[in-house]
Order: structure tokens, then sequence, then C-alpha cells
């Protein structure tokens, strides 16, 4: 379970100063898939940073499996994996190399990473790229091996960044796939994202953000009813109205 | 810690030695380049010696005073006289020369008296200025003849001018002998090289990470942020040593095929022995150390491979001025200058060199470069624990 309560985050510079996140609270659960909903720079990124323990809030809490990610980072950053879309594997080693790198870093016993890698390979289609080096795969099968890598230690909160950001359809649809796998397994899983159609097909529950605050918190069922639409884009131009992000005419 | 450590370390060094042109660049280049430079220019300088030493010049001698000087200029070089050659024609010729004598030279040497003669000769002519050498080496050849008869008419010889002969003894140790050159050498090479050798791989595994967006994944792995700096450290160390290693293996052979040319023959090579070439490692291994540690924590603070290169090359280049200075200079006594970064490794390389170890200085190195190292780890944690410089997400 992942918890955030009130959390808010600045960023100072010379010039200004910006509220990425404001007084920002929401819960996930295990066996759901909770989707950070917002345009760009809302506070989606920085929110998931925070969770991640790579960010400190300046106030406000949060914990994931009922550890504070500031105080006891390190029994948080065993319990999540996380991933970005603009993070880009490069070198010279395989994925295969790379799982073992990163299950060596978390301390896994050898058995386990091996098997862990064959369980994951199969399960996101790596066979046959599993000893190529990265440098070489398409963008598809580096997307594969960074969703592995951020998998091998078999987190129970799996936190995703625009998961489906600057993919092909297939390897997109792959993503999916296994974010509804891996919430029917028990699993919390947090993603953010600007596109409702993926929100809509993924998420138990959404939230909302506008200038760093979640202006809305509900299931898609609940958002529907409330503001009588039957599409989550319409609801997200109702908001974005409300809050006056635009006006519809 | 270390454990971390080690598996970074491990990660990074495989990543680089699966890439066979990075293996090239890193370690067989520096090996091949000083030899093939060296061969080159030991093949390009005596070729040119045998071209000038083949080539026929023109040469006119104007009041030739005596037959004897040509002789002297038949021992020395091929040549043809060319009666019309002029001062005109000597600037806009290739291998030419004039002399000329004053018009009763051959007078005032029956009479032993001095003579002035000219040399027209073209700087700017490779073959006239080499042309130009021998034929003064002639003049001062037939002068000595002339001298030497002069002085026999008085029943005296040519030795008979020298009042005081001199015997040297040089008193150095046999190891220390011949060894001027090498450590003017070494240490400056291998300083640079640590820090070329290590430029661009410290950079890439800090910046370059950032730049690729894998360092995020890196520091939410369980993972201490010291373990990343240290295992991050270690590795830039590695091929940093490995680079300087491989050339100065790569040194020694060019001083063996550059031969005596460069320098080759003066080089006492038996003073680097096994104890020699261990003071060596340890010192280059401090020094790498302290510049592996310095590039990795400019490359962590900067945003990505450009911006780190920015900061990286003044360091480089300081240490190039660094070497350039300290090359000709022998190791002070002052203590407080063996606490000074990668100077003290520069002139306790020079001590070892040429056999005058002297162990406070050395320690002094030693303990000073680690207590570097020390404080640029801590650094680097506090920079790796640092979110405004190691996250660019925000603001």
């Amino acid at each position: 379970m992942v918890k955030v309560e009130k959390i808010t985050k600045t960023f100072e510079s010379r010039r200004k100063k910006v509220v990425a996140v404001d007084s920002l609270s929401f819960s996930a659960e295990p066996k759901s898939i909770y989707g950070l909903l917002g345009p760009n720079g809302a506070g989606k990124t920085t929110t998931l940073r925070i969770i991640s323990t790579l960010l400190k809030p300046d106030s406000g809490k949060t914990s994931v499996m009922g550890f504070d990610c500031v105080v006891r980072p390190t029994e948080v950053r065993k319990r999540i994996g996380f991933l970005t879309s603009d993070m880009k594997l490069s070198g010279n080693l395989t994925p295969k190399e790379l799982l073992r790198f990163y299950g060596e870093l978390s301390h896994m016993r050898d058995t386990d990473i091996s098997n862990r890698t064959k369980e994951l390979s199969e399960y996101l289609d790596m066979n046959d790229f599993l000893d190529k080096r990265i440098g070489k795969l398409s963008t598809g099968m580096k997307q594969k091996a960074a969703i592995a890598v951020s998998l091998i230690h078999d987190p129970e909160v799996i936190i995703f960044d625009e998961p489906t950001n600057g993919l092909d359809i297939l390897t997109a649809r792959t993503v999916t796939d296994f974010l509804k796998d891996y919430r029917d397994q028990g699993k919390t899983i947090i993603i953010s994202t600007h596109i409702m159609s993926v929100a809509e097909k993924l998420c138990n529950r959404v939230g909302i953000i506008f200038k760093g605050r979640l202006v809305e918190d509900d299931t898609l069922e609940g958002l529907y009813e409330k503001f009588g639409e039957d599409n989550l884009e319409d609801v997200f131009f109702r908001i974005a109205d409300r809050e006056g992000v635009i006006e519809i005419v | 810690m270390f454990r971390d450590a080690l598996i970074i370390f491990r990660k990074e060094l495989k990543n680089i030695f699966k890439d066979a042109r990075t293996v090239f660049a890193v370690l067989i280049l520096p090996m091949l380049i000083m030899p093939v430079i060296f061969l080159v220019m030991n093949t390009v300088s005596t070729s040119q010696t045998r071209t000038y030493e083949n080539t026929v010049y023109k040469l006119k001698i104007i009041n030739l005073p005596d037959a004897r000087f040509l002789s002297f200029l038949d021992q020395m070089f091929s040549f043809v006289i060319d009666e019309n050659l002029s001062e005109e024609s000597v600037r806009n010729q290739e291998n030419s020369i004039m002399v000329e004598f004053p018009a009763d030279a051959a007078e005032r040497v029956r009479d032993g008296e001095k003579i002035d003669a000219r040399l027209f000769y073209n700087s700017t002519s490779r073959g006239s200025s080499y042309g130009a050498q021998i034929v003064q080496n002639a003049l001062s050849s037939y002068s000595s003849l002339l001298l030497s008869e002069k002085l026999l008419e008085h029943g005296l010889t040519l030795e008979d001018l020298t009042l005081i002969s001199v015997e040297k003894r040089d008193v150095a140790p046999e190891e220390s002998r011949g060894t001027e050159l090498l450590a003017t050498l070494i240490p400056y090479l291998l300083l640079i090289y640590v820090f070329a050798g290590s430029m661009n791989i410290g950079l890439d595994t800090t910046a370059g990470e950032k730049e690729r967006g894998s360092m995020p994944v890196l520091l939410v792995n369980q993972v201490s942020r010291s373990s990343i700096a240290a295992g991050k450290i270690l590795y830039v160390m590695t091929i940093a040593i490995l680079n300087s290693i491989f050339t100065f293996i790569g040194l020694m052979i060019a001083f063996k095929v550059g031969g005596p040319a460069f320098g080759g023959g003066e080089l006492n090579f038996s003073s680097l022995s096994a104890t020699t070439l261990f003071g060596l490692f340890i010192t280059l291994m401090t020094m790498s150390g302290l510049a592996a540690s310095l590039i990795v924590l400019l490359g962590s603070l900067a945003r990505n491979m450009k911006e780190g290169s920015g900061y990286v090359m003044p360091i480089y280049i300081m240490a190039i001025v660094l070497g350039v200075a300290t090359m000709q200079m022998e190791s002070p006594d002052n203590p407080l200058l063996y606490l000074v970064p990668f100077i003290n490794s520069i002139f306790v390389m020079k001590d070892i060199i040429t056999a005058s170890f002297v162990v406070s200085r050395f320690s002094l190195m030693l303990a000073s470069n680690l207590v570097y190292v020390s404080l640029f780890i801590y650094f680097l944690t506090r920079v790796f624990n640092s979110e405004k410089i190691m996250d660019s997400s925000g603001a």
C-alpha cells in the first residue's frame, strides 16, 4: 500500500519559485492501479519521484508498505520497482547481464536471479534478445528490458512514469497487459499518464492533477457519474474548465 | 558497502571490456602510439639524412686559397663546382652554397695570416643549410690544419694549446646513472595519460548516465549512495591505471625502437628494477585514484556530458601545465610540496626513477593522496544524495 499525505514540493531557482506539488494526498491499494492524470508540468513526475525516494517533500508524508519514504528510504527502495519513460538503456551488456547486475544489487541469490530472469524473459517475451547487446536492441525491446530490470527483485509496489510514452502499439500493449497482470497478482501499481485511453483501460482509481493540486480522486465510474459523462476525456475537460485551465465553448 | 561497490565496479568493467573499440582505444592504442610515433620520426629523420648525404651540392668557391680545402670538402660530401652561382642564385636554388675568400687569400695563407671567409647559403632551404654546415665543418678542419702548421714552425702542436686536461668521473650510483631522461618523461606522461585515459570514461559513467536517464534506476535501488560513489571511482581509477601502464610499456618500447636518435641509447633501463616498478605502481595508483575521484565528482555535478567536459577540461589542462612545469625540476626538499596533489606524485616518481627514494616524501604523498580521495568520496556521496544535482526532473 502507498499513502501520500499532504505533500508539498517547491523548486526554487534564482529567478522563480515553482510549486510543483501542492498539499497532495491519495492512497493506492494492493491489487489496484492508481493513475495520476494531468497535463505536462502538472506535478505527476515529481509526485512519483517523491514516492520513489528520489526527491524529498518540503512537507507532508509518504509511505510505502508502512515505511516512511524520508525516514527509511532503503526499506522503501527494497519494495518498489521504478521506471521512467525517459530511461534509455544503453551499453554493451545484454539484458541478461543487466538483470543479473540489478539482482545482485538487490542482494538476491544467484539461483533466484536466474529463476526470476527466466520468468521475466518468458513473461515479457524477451527470449529472442536476452543475450543481445542492449545497444543493438530496438526501442520496444529496450523498454521491455527496462521493465524487467525494474521488476527483477519482485517488488510489491510498481511505479511507472508514463509507461507507454513513445512506444509502438505492440510494445504498448505488452506493457498494459503486464500491468493488468501484476495488478491481478496483488501488486500495488501507480502510473502517471496524460493519455486518457491508457488510464481508462488500466486504472481502478484516478487522481487528476492541475498545477500541483489533486483536484479529483475517484474511481472511473465515480467520475463518470459525478460529471455526467461517459468517457474520461470529457470528464478531464470538464474539470479543466472548472479549474480555469481551459474554457469550453 | 564494499560488496555493493564491487558489484558496480564489475558491471562497469564488463561493459567496457565487451566493446572491442574501447579496449583498443584504452589499452592497445596507448601501447602502440608511442612506438609508432618514435618509429616514424626515426625513419623520417634517417631517410632525410640519407637524402642529404646522397645529394650532389652546387658549390662555388671564390678565391680558393689552397687545394687542400677542396680535399677536405671531397671527404665530407658530394659536390660539383658551379662557377655561375651568385648570391641571387643561392637564394633561388636548392642545395647551393657559395664560399668567398678575400682576393689575397692564397698569399695570406702562405704568410700564415688570418683570413676572413664568407659563406652564402639559404636558411629556408634545408638542403642549402645542411650543405652550409658541411662546408663550415670543412672550413674548421682547414683552419685547424693551417693552425697546426703555424704552430709546428714554433715547435708546437695543437695539443700544446690545451694546458689543463680534464677527466670527469661520475660518482652517482650505478643504478641512477642515465635515468635523467626517464625521470623527466615518465612522471609527465603518466600524469597526462591518467587524465586522458579516465576523462571520457569518468564522464560517461556519471553525466552520461544522467543524460541517458539510467541514473534514477540505480539510485532507487537499495544500494547505498556511498557504494555507488566508491564503485564508480574504483572503475574509473582502474581504467586510468591500465591506460597509464600500457602507455608506460609503449614508451619503453618506443625508446628501444627509437634508438639513440631520441635518447634511447642514453637511457638506463636497468634502473627500472622490480622494486622501482612496484614503487611507481603504488604512486600511480594513488594518483589515478585522485584523478578518478575528481573526474567522477565533477561529472556527477554536470547535467550532461558536454557540461561535464567543460568542468573537467580546465583540470586536464592544469595537469598538462603542471607536468611541463615540473619536467626539468629536481624533487625539492620542502615537505609541504609533498602535500600538494599531483605535484607530490610527480616528485616521488622522479625520486623512485633516479634511485633517490625518500621514505618521508613517499609517506607524505601516500597519506595526503589517500586523504584527498576520502574527501572526494565523501563529497561525491553528498552529491549522490543531493536531489538538486541528481534529479533533473524538477524546476
